[in-house]
């Protein structure tokens, strides 16, 4: 987790920002589960995740959006906001899977007196295979 | 067997027209520090989150609840089952399966505990018939708009889904 804050005028486009990592498994899903009430088979039993004709359980997509969401938290800062999140789900996310969230900015401009940042987000697995690509807007603080 | 152009003949009716507003029991601060907790385990949930002396001090000058926040979860919703979900859910075959292909959330005014979340729902596109490859699928584009208890605006989700 950054602890310095990244100020508007420090970014430039085409810098990546910090990524956001996370090896999953039942113990993840199991607790997203709980905050978003998730129960659902198929993210908790593989037998249930077999049946559905999947090689396993697997994971939320939302769990994967939650996980974008922090990647833009964490590079704004308490002094930022992370204002929009987005992605297409494209691929599964299997048990013990090495989730690697990254962001790249694309796009620098200042909107009603904000500075905001837009970058392109994904999430890859352990295989390279990008699993959800997306959109991110944060707001960061500005030197004046 | 009931042909999935049916089911996109419905949807495309509904195009437009509000389906499934819900609105949130008072947020409290367990299920904040229930979603921090939860989406970032296991390293431990920020400061912000769950302690009210600490989020005082930053720019959102009291605890609230991370960007994502499901103010809907354990709610007690008798009409869970609205809106484009469930059209064709009654039938057998093509159209009745669907699967979340993403979407886009836009947030605004942060979520604070007590505050009371209003959720509406409308359909805003419905695609043609189009083959994928989990056959004839038709794609539904979703808006779903959150307000707090002073109609201020806190997020706006447009989402895509697929029926099949």
């Amino acid at each position: 987790m950054p602890n310095e804050t990244v100020y508007w005028e420090d970014v430039t486009e085409g810098m990546e920002i910090p990524p956001f990592v996370r090896k999953t498994g039942l113990m993840e899903w199991n607790r997203f589960a709980a905050a978003n009430e998730e129960h659902f088979e198929y993210h908790m039993d593989h037998v249930a995740g077999k049946a559905m004709g999947f090689p396993n359980a697997i994971g939320m997509g939302n769990l994967r959006f939650a996980y974008l969401h922090n990647l833009l938290e964490d590079w704004a800062g308490e002094q930022g906001r992370v204002e929009v999140v987005g992605c297409q789900y494209r691929g599964m996310n299997e048990e013990h899977d090495t989730l690697t969230c990254w962001g790249q900015v694309v796009r620098k401009f200042v909107e009603n007196g904000e500075h905001l940042v837009e970058l392109h987000i994904g999430v890859r697995n352990q295989k390279g295979e990008e699993t959800a690509p997306g959109r991110g807007v944060v707001v960061l603080p500005s030197r004046g | 067997m009931p042909d999935i152009s049916e089911v996109a003949q419905e949807l495309q009716a509904q195009i437009g027209k509000e389906y499934g507003r819900r609105v949130s029991l008072p947020v409290d601060k367990s299920s904040i520090r229930l979603w921090a907790i939860g989406t970032r385990w296991p390293e431990p949930p920020k400061r912000l989150y769950w302690d009210e002396e600490y989020a005082k001090k930053t720019p959102s000058q009291g605890i609230i609840a991370p960007p994502g926040f499901n103010p809907f979860a354990y709610h007690v919703d008798e009409e869970r089952m609205q809106g484009p979900s469930s059209y064709g859910l009654l039938r057998t075959g093509e159209g009745n399966r669907g699967i979340n292909a993403g979407g886009e959330a836009t947030y605004h005014a942060p979520i604070r505990p007590g505050d009371v979340i209003t959720s509406v729902s409308k359909i805003v596109e419905v695609s043609n018939l189009k083959t994928t490859r989990l056959g004839h699928s038709v794609f539904v584009i979703t808006e779903t708009r959150w307000t707090n208890q002073k109609d201020e605006l806190v997020r706006v989700y447009r989402g895509m889904g697929m029926r099949y």
